[in-house]
C-alpha cells in the first residue's frame, strides 16, 4: 500500500505541457466474478473465481489541449470504459493514462443530482460533487440557472423535469465547473436543437480558452459538428483514429453499410482489389486483418473504386448492421438482387451523402431462368417510415429490361440528384413483375444519412431548393 | 499485504493525514451531504428533524425501563435508580450512535455507485458524512447523561473535564475508523449488513452497557479485560458516572485501539477504493 495518500490523487501531473490526455497501451480486462463476495474470497484464498472480459485492448491515442476529441462506437465497443478509465473511477489493467489537469465529467444523465431535491438544492449539491466550492457555486448560481433556461422551475423537485431540462441542468453544472478536461457521455444528445447549439457554444468558447474535451456519442451528426478529431472503438480495440468527417463517415460504414465496401485499411482494400469475392470471407477475418495496422485513416486514399467493391455479400449473413432480418426479403420470382449499393459521382460506394449531390443507385441481378420485362425500383423510406419516394423503371418511363437471360448479370444504375434533407433514410430496392408482383425486395435493406446541412430547418425531410426572388410591387393598394 | 505493512509507521500516520485533508479540502461537500443525510431521513414525515432528537430518546427510555423495572435483579453495586439512569444513558449513547454508523455506513458506498462510478468524486466523503450524521444521538445521549449525574449526585464535573473530552475524541477516532472499513468491505461483501445487525444484537449484552460489570456473569467480566469494546464502556461511565472504577488499562486499552482501528480502516478504505467501480 503507498505511503502517505496523494493530496489530490485524480489530478496528475504530465510533463508534455501541451498535451490534455495520453493514453497509451490502456488496457481493461474485467474479472466477472459470479457474486460481488467471490472477489473477496479469491482475494483471501488465492483461487481463481472468475472469468475474464476484455473490455479495452491496447487502446493509444493523445489528445491536445484545446481539442474536442469524439469517441464513436457502438454498444459495448468500449466508449464508457475508455471514459471511466481517463476519468479515473475505474481501475486500469494495463497501460498508461497521462491526464494533465482537472478533470470534470458528465458520464451519466443527472448523476450527482437527486431526483426529489429542488433543481437549486441540486445545482448546490451536484456542484460540490464535481468539486466546486460553496462561494463558486454561489458566484455562478444565476449563470447555470440562465443557461439552463430553468429560472421558473428551479424549485421544483429535479424528478419533474423532462429529461431534456435535466440533460440541460447536467450540462450547464458541469460546464460550469470550468474544467481543464471536460468529459462528456451521450449527455447532450436529449436537449433541443437550440439547447444544442447553446452547448456548442459553449464547447467552442471551451476550446478556444485551450480546454480539451472528450466526447462520446453514437450520433455522428453531434460528433461531426462539435468534434475535430474523432476516434472509432469496436470491441475493445481503436479501429481508427483521424478527423470528425472521415472516422464518421468510416463508423457509418461499420454500422449500415454492408461487407467488405469498408475498405479503410490497407488490408482490407488489398483484398477485394485482388478481386477475390468478400461472401467468402467471414467478417471476423476483415477485422482481424485491420487489427495491427496502425489505423489512423486519411481521407478517401484507400477507399476501393467502384468497380472492385461492388459485389457486396448481403447472402452470406455476415451483414455488418445484424439489425436487418432476410426473413422479410420478399422473394416471389427467380430473377435476384445480387448486389446493391449507393455511390457519388466519383464512384466511392457511400452511405453519408450531401444534400444537392449527385449519387446512383446501383443494382446487380441475376436469374436462373430467363425472365421477361424486369423491372427495378427503389423506395426510399423517412425516419419513421414514412414513404417518401417509391417507383420503377416503369413509372419513371424509363427503358424497361426487356429480358434477362439465364445466369447474366445485369446492372442497372439509376443516378439522381439528392433532394432528401438532412437526416436517416431507409432504401428498399426491388425487382418488379409485368404482373405487379415482385422477384425480388430487400425491404430497407441500406440505410443512408445526409449530412447536416444549413439550407433547411431541422424537421425538414426534403429540399426543395427555392430560387427566391423579391419583387417590388409597383403601386400601392388603396 | 504483509503484517510488516499493517504497522508501516508512514502509511498509519498518512491514515490521519488523509481524513484531515479530505475533510478540509472537501468541507463545504461534507457539510452539505451530512445536512442530506439528516433531513432525508426524516423528510416528509410530520415531526421532521424532530425525529432526531426523539428517536433516540424514546429507544434509551425503553431500555432504562426494562433494565430499571424488570430485569432489576442485575443493578449490582448501583442501588440508586437516577444513579443507574445516568450509567445506562452514558452506556446507550455510543452504543445507538455506534449502531448507527455501522448501519448506515456499510451502505454509504454502495447506495451512492452512481456517484462513485459516473463522476470524479471524492468518495472517501462519504464514511465521514455518515459519523457526522450520526453526532446528534450522541450529543443528546451524553448530554442526558450528564444531566441525570448531576441530579442523582454522582457528578464530579472535574472528572468530568479530563476524562469526557479524552474519552470522546477516541471514540470518534473509532467509529471514524469502523465507518471507512464497513462502507469499503460492504461493497464486496454485501451480506456484511445483516452481519452486522447480527453482531450489535448480541453486543448490547455482551458489554458492560446497561448493566454494571459487576452484575454480569463470572465468565463474562474475565472477557470484558480483553474485550476493547467494553474498555470503551469503562472509559465512558468512569468520565460520567465515575463510582465504578474501570480497569485502569481501560485507558490505555481504548484510546490506542481507537486510534489503530482508524488507521487501518482508512487504509483498508484507500486500498480497496480503485477497485469499487469494478462491483458497482
Amino acid at each position: 500500500m503507498a505511503g502517505i495518500p496523494l493530496p489530490e490523487a485524480r489530478v496528475r501531473e504530465c510533463a508534455v505541457s501541451d498535451l490534455a490526455i495520453q493514453v497509451t497501451g490502456l488496457t481493461k480486462v474485467f474479472k466477472v466474478w459470479k457474486r460481488p463476495s467471490d472477489m473477496l474470497a479469491e482475494t483471501f484464498s488465492g483461487k481463481k473465481r472468475h472469468t475474464e472480459f476484455r473490455a479495452l485492448n491496447n487502446v493509444s491515442f493523445d489528445m491536445q489541449k484545446g481539442a474536442v476529441l469524439g469517441v464513436l462506437g457502438r454498444n459495448g465497443a468500449g466508449k464508457s470504459t475508455l471514459l471511466r478509465l481517463v476519468a479515473g473511477t475505474l481501475e486500469k489493467t494495463a497501460g498508461k493514462v497521462k491526464v494533465n489537469g482537472r478533470i470534470a465529467a458528465i458520464l451519466e444523465l443527472g448523476t450527482g443530482f437527486h431526483p426529489d431535491y429542488t433543481g437549486r438544492e441540486n445545482v448546490v449539491l451536484g456542484g460540490l460533487c464535481l468539486g466546486l466550492s460553496k462561494k463558486e457555486i454561489n458566484r455562478r448560481f444565476d449563470e447555470i440557472v440562465e443557461f439552463s433556461e430553468l429560472r421558473e422551475f428551479i424549485d421544483q423537485p429535479f424528478r419533474t423535469y423532462s429529461s431534456g431540462m435535466q440533460a440541460r441542468l447536467t450540462f450547464a453544472v458541469a460546464t460550469s465547473v470550468d474544467p481543464d478536461i471536460l468529459i462528456i457521455d451521450e449527455a447532450l444528445s436529449v436537449g433541443d436543437a437550440r439547447f444544442s447549439l447553446k452547448s456548442f457554444d459553449r464547447i467552442q468558447n471551451f476550446k478556444k480558452r485551450g480546454k480539451a474535451i472528450l466526447f462520446v456519442s453514437h450520433d455522428i451528426n453531434m460528433v461531426n459538428t462539435f468534434c475535430d478529431q474523432a476516434i472509432m472503438l469496436e470491441r475493445g480495440e481503436l479501429l481508427g483514429a483521424g478527423t470528425a468527417k472521415v472516422v464518421g463517415n468510416a463508423y457509418h460504414q461499420l454500422l449500415f453499410g454492408h461487407g467488405r465496401q469498408l475498405g479503410w485499411t490497407p488490408a482490407a482494400s488489398e483484398e477485394s482489389d485482388d478481386g477475390s469475392t468478400a461472401a467468402d470471407l467471414p467478417d471476423e477475418e476483415v477485422v482481424a486483418g485491420a487489427r495491427d495496422v496502425t489505423t489512423t485513416i486519411e481521407e478517401q486514399s484507400d477507399v476501393p473504386d467502384a468497380d472492385s467493391a461492388v459485389i457486396i455479400p448481403f447472402a452470406g449473413g455476415h451483414d455488418v448492421s445484424d439489425e436487418r432480418a432476410p426473413e422479410l426479403d420478399v422473394a416471389d420470382g427467380p430473377a435476384k438482387i445480387v448486389s446493391f449499393m449507393v455511390r457519388d459521382e466519383s464512384g466511392k460506394p457511400v452511405t453519408r451523402l450531401q444534400n444537392r449531390a449527385y449519387y446512383e443507385f446501383v443494382v446487380e441481378l441475376t436469374s436462373p431462368v430467363d425472365v421477361q420485362n424486369v423491372a427495378v425500383g427503389f423506395t426510399v423510406r423517412g425516419p419513421r417510415g414514412i414513404e417518401l419516394f417509391s417507383s420503377d423503371t416503369i413509372l419513371q418511363r424509363q427503358p424497361v429490361l426487356p429480358k434477362l437471360s439465364a445466369d447474366e448479370h445485369a446492372k442497372i444504375v439509376a443516378s439522381f440528384r439528392n433532394v432528401l434533407a438532412p437526416g436517416t433514410y431507409f432504401v428498399t430496392p426491388f425487382v418488379g413483375r409485368a404482373d405487379g408482383l415482385k422477384h425480388h425486395e430487400l425491404p430497407d435493406y441500406l440505410q443512408l444519412s445526409v449530412e447536416e446541412d444549413p439550407g433547411v430547418y431541422n424537421a425538414s425531410l426534403v429540399n426543395l431548393e427555392m430560387q427566391f426572388r423579391f419583387v417590388k410591387s409597383l403601386s400601392k393598394v388603396g | 499485504m504483509s503484517v510488516l505493512a499493517l504497522v508501516n509507521p508512514i502509511a498509519n500516520v498518512g491514515a490521519l493525514w488523509g481524513v484531515a485533508y479530505t475533510m478540509f479540502k472537501h468541507r463545504g461537500l461534507v457539510s452539505a451531504m451530512t445536512g442530506r443525510e439528516l433531513t432525508d431521513r426524516y423528510a416528509g414525515q410530520v415531526l421532521g428533524g424532530a425525529w432526531a432528537f426523539i428517536a433516540p430518546m424514546l429507544t434509551m427510555t425503553v431500555y432504562i425501563v426494562v433494565f430499571t423495572f424488570i430485569f432489576q435483579g442485575r443493578l449490582g453495586e448501583i442501588e440508586n435508580p437516577a444513579a443507574f439512569t445516568a450509567y445506562a444513558l452514558c452506556g446507550l449513547a455510543p452504543w445507538l450512535t455506534m449502531s448507527d454508523v455501522l448501519s448506515r455506513s456499510v451502505v454509504a458506498v454502495v447506495s451512492n455507485g452512481n456517484l462513485v462510478k459516473q463522476i470524479v468524486f471524492p468518495v472517501e466523503v462519504l464514511p465521514i458524512k455518515v459519523v457526522f450524521a450520526c453526532l446528534p444521538t450522541l450529543g443528546i445521549g451524553i448530554t442526558a447523561a450528564v444531566v441525570a449525574a448531576a441530579i442523582s449526585g454522582v457528578m464530579d464535573w472535574e472528572r468530568l473535564a479530563i476524562y469526557l473530552p479524552a474519552v470522546l475524541l477516541s471514540y470518534l477516532f473509532f467509529i471514524g475508523g469502523l465507518a471507512y472499513f464497513v462502507s469499503s468491505f460492504g461493497v464486496f461483501l454485501r451480506d456484511l449488513k445483516d452481519i452486522i445487525n447480527f453482531i450489535l444484537g448480541i453486543g448490547l449484552f455482551l458489554n458492560p452497557i446497561i448493566y454494571p460489570p459487576g452484575g454480569a456473569p463470572d465468565w463474562l467480566q474475565a472477557s470484558f479485560i480483553y474485550n476493547p469494546i467494553a474498555n470503551m464502556f469503562f472509559c465512558f461511565h468512569y468520565a460520567i458516572v465515575g463510582g465504578v472504577n474501570p480497569p485502569n488499562h481501560a485507558w490505555i486499552v481504548f484510546p490506542i485501539f481507537a486510534v489503530v482501528v482508524f488507521m487501518l480502516g482508512w487504509r483498508a478504505f484507500r486500498f480497496l477504493k480503485p477497485a469499487f467501480g469494478n462491483v458497482l
